[in-house]
């Protein structure tokens, strides 16, 4: 098996920069394969590109397989919903999903958003779980899902949510709060409308 | 041991009263007092605390979603927050210092700070106010279509105003044009009325001494005490002033109606800072008799009729450090022994010169007052007094207080005003959990008093006993013919808890056997029914064996009322 590997790791370093159906992989050093499971591993870490999606991945570490998924460690992830960095990472073809841990998570409606959790879905759905931070807006929460098409975060449980000098609580396990960005404003409001809710609150149970 | 603290030790409403701070209003409580036996009122109390508690009782921290804002927790059922403006809506409420709000809905107002609120419910640790609208702004609330009550339920006793202002950070309230209702029988109007809202209705209107801990007393008088006593006592009149508090009072009482010896009084009271008078009248069947006195800073003019006592003069006090220098001035006349035969008249000069010393060292406490007065008369006589005032004290797991006083004249004074009696008393008092002890030994008259009281604290209220010795009494009271030098009284009472519920009522018996001559001295019984604004009394009390010079043989039945 380690002549194999070792051929493998040969023939990557001849192939660098090949195209993986619509992902352009480049490693940061060697990529090896395994023959026997196809899966390929960037120990030294490395970038790949979906050029579809404009999906453009940057980790420590990489392990793929064609059509089927990407992991990561230490991994930089900039996507059209804004930018990610997680301690791990695992990204799923099919169905279409992006799941992390240790997230951080940067856009135009969020700043220095982390959790425990993420879930990327690709009806540009986000669902972050576990310690949901925020600096801006000032936001702690237990679960949070950012739809970015209609610009509507909806938080779920118990939140601690600050604009200025006021600070608004949700002081109960149902505590509900919808945040929209509009014009540069947020606006929160407790009161969730019943179709909203319906659509959203489900994708807080596939994380 | 004097007489009154006696008679206060007897009363054990009056001593628990004066030792035992208010009890909170624990939860535990609601359910005795649910359990009342007094079950015809429990659909009334059930339908009166129905629309008296708060619709939504829960605590402004824990409601659903709450919102921090420099004034104070505001908390609701759902929230719209756009960044500047926040709506509580499906009840509201706020919280801050010395106040809980609630209301249907609540606007916040992030730029001006301002919350406002329509159909506001405020609660502070005396009141319940209702309110039309309210706006908070830089912690002042203020409101207009004002109703304010103490009462815990229904508002039979009530404030109704057209505004108010409710400074939180002062815990200043002013109710502007306001009127006080009972029963919807309106007692009085006020311009501006100035409320606390910690302290009791009766204090903010003047009408209970200023740290009294006493609620409001009915200002109206109806016992029977060797006759029939009714009518009108201290009873206050609204002056008009902005102050809002009664500064006037009125007295019209008939007193030993139906006894051979009736007395129509009349009488007029009126205070302001630093200026005060008083006069009063008795018509008896031996004529007229008058006693008042009007004190404008340091003048002064005092009367009595009846012990012949008139004086026109000043006195002012200078404090110079621990020194108090009173000099004074006066023309007056006196009856020395209480009668005409023994009349002075004259003009009398002085001064009083008083040192206040006092240590504190851990539960350690001595104080040392001496005083002395030189005084000169319009007659080749002069008037010198020294003495003082020694205690010592102990504060710590048991209370233990040891004191001497003793005053010394050269020559006894003309006028009872800068008269300093001769005395010199002993005395000490020991007070550990449910015990007391009180001696006092007076060496001029050679005369002993001790007091033993034991008291058993319970969840209901307290057993006490106490036992009350005297040798060798001065002032001997008179029984079979015979001078009683010695006296033995133990007196056995309970005292309940005092009244927290509504429509609950409790007994306040006691009995004292004179141990020296063989018979029941006293016995006496309060009944007491509180309602939700007030408290009722009515009690009934007999002397069968007189134990002090200033007590008689007789009945006493009492009437009371008091606000809650």
């Amino acid at each position: 098996m380690k002549h194999w590997i070792l051929l493998f790791t040969l023939l990557s370093l001849v192939g660098l920069a090949s195209r993986f159906a619509g992902f352009e992989v480049r490693p940061r050093g060697n990529s090896e394969l395994d023959v026997g499971t196809g899966i390929y591993t960037l120990p030294t870490g490395g970038t790949i590109t979906d050029n579809r999606s404009g999906l453009v991945l940057e980790a420590r570490y990489i392990q793929y397989r064609d059509g089927d998924f990407i992991k990561a460690q230490g991994a930089t992830l900039k996507a059209k919903e804004g930018e990610f960095t997680a301690a791990s990472l695992e990204y799923q073809q099919k169905p279409d999903t992006l799941r992390m841990n240790g997230v951080r998570f940067s856009s135009k409606e969020f700043k220095a958003l982390t959790a425990q959790q993420g879930l990327l879905l690709k009806e540009d759905v986000l669902v972050l779980k576990g310690e949901v931070r925020s600096s801006d807006p000032v936001l702690e929460a237990s679960t949070l899902i950012v739809d970015t098409a209609k610009d509507q975060a909806l938080v779920l449980g118990g939140f601690t949510y600050r604009d200025g000098a006021t600070t608004l609580r949700g002081n109960r396990p149902d505590s509900t709060l919808l945040l929209t960005f509009e014009g540069g404003k947020v606006r929160a409001s407790t009161r969730v409308p019943a179709e909203v809710l319906n659509r959203l609150r489900p994708y807080a149970d596939k994380l | 041991m004097g007489r009154l603290e006696h008679q206060a030790a007897l009363s054990g409403a009056s001593v628990r009263g004066a030792t035992r701070p208010p009890r909170p209003w624990p939860p535990a409580l609601w359910l005795r007092c649910t359990l009342s036996p007094l079950l015809p009122f429990l659909t009334l109390l059930v339908t009166s605390l129905a629309w008296a508690t708060p619709s939504n009782p829960t605590p402004c921290a824990e409601q659903p979603y709450t919102l921090e804002t420099p004034e104070g927790l505001a908390g609701g059922g759902n929230l719209e927050f756009d960044g500047e403006v926040a709506i509580f809506s499906d009840g509201a409420c706020l919280e801050t210092q010395g106040l809980r709000l609630q209301a249907p809905s609540l606007r916040y107002d992030q730029a001006s700070g301002e919350l406002t609120a329509p159909q506001i419910a405020v609660e502070t640790p005396r009141y319940r106010i209702w309110a039309e609208e309210g706006r908070i702004k830089d912690q002042v609330l203020q409101a207009r279509g004002i109703r304010a009550t103490t009462c815990r339920c229904g508002d039979n006793l009530r404030l109704l105003s057209e505004t108010l202002r409710f400074d939180t950070q002062s815990g200043e309230m002013v109710l502007e044009e306001s009127r006080l209702e009972v029963y919807e029988f309106g007692l009085a109007r006020f311009g501006e009325l100035r409320l606390d809202p910690n302290q009791p209705l009766g204090e903010s209107l003047g009408l209970t001494p200023t740290g009294a801990e006493a609620p409001l007393a009915l200002p109206v008088r109806f016992d029977f005490d060797q006759g029939l006593n009714v009518g009108l006592s201290e009873f206050p009149l609204p002056d008009g002033t902005r102050s809002g508090r009664f500064s006037t009072r009125l007295t019209l009482l008939g007193l030993r109606l139906g006894s051979p010896d009736p007395i129509l009084r009349l009488g007029l009271a009126t205070q302001e800072k630093n200026r005060r008078a008083s006069l009063q009248l008795d018509r008896k069947p031996s004529g007229f008799a008058s006693r008042g006195e009007v004190v404008d800073g340091p003048l002064f003019f005092v009367h009595d009729s009846e012990r012949g006592r008139y004086a026109f003069g000043l006195q002012q006090a200078f404090a110079l450090g621990r020194f108090t220098l009173v000099p004074y001035a006066w023309a007056a006349q006196d009856w020395r022994d209480g009668t005409p035969a023994t009349q002075e008249q004259g003009l009398a000069a002085g001064a009083e010169l008083r040192y206040a010393f006092e240590v504190q060292e851990g539960p350690f406490r001595f104080r040392l007052e001496p005083f002395g007065v030189l005084g000169f008369y319009n007659q080749p006589q002069q008037y010198l007094a020294y003495g003082g005032q020694a205690e010592g004290r102990y504060e710590g797991d048991f209370t233990l207080r040891v004191g001497y006083t003793w005053a010394i004249e050269s020559t006894p004074g003309r006028f009872w005003l800068e008269r300093r009696e001769a005395t010199q008393k002993l005395s000490a008092s020991l007070r550990f959990q449910g015990l007391g002890l009180e001696a006092q030994h007076d060496f001029l008259k050679a005369q002993t008093e001790a007091s033993l009281r034991v008291g058993f604290e319970q969840d209901y209220g307290e057993v006490w006993a106490q036992l009350h010795t005297c040798w060798s009494c001065v002032g001997k009271t008179l029984s079979n013919g015979r001078d009683d030098w010695e006296r033995r009284e133990l007196v056995l009472g309970f005292t309940p808890v005092p009244l927290s519920c509504t429509y609950d009522l409790n007994l306040t018996p006691f009995l004292g056997y004179d141990l020296l001559r063989q018979g029941v001295s006293r016995w006496g019984l309060e009944l007491r029914y509180a309602d939700c604004c007030f408290i009722w009394r009515l009690g009934y009390q007999e002397i069968r064996l007189a134990q002090h010079p200033g007590e008689a043989a007789n009945g006493k039945l009492t009437f009371g009322l008091e606000i809650r």
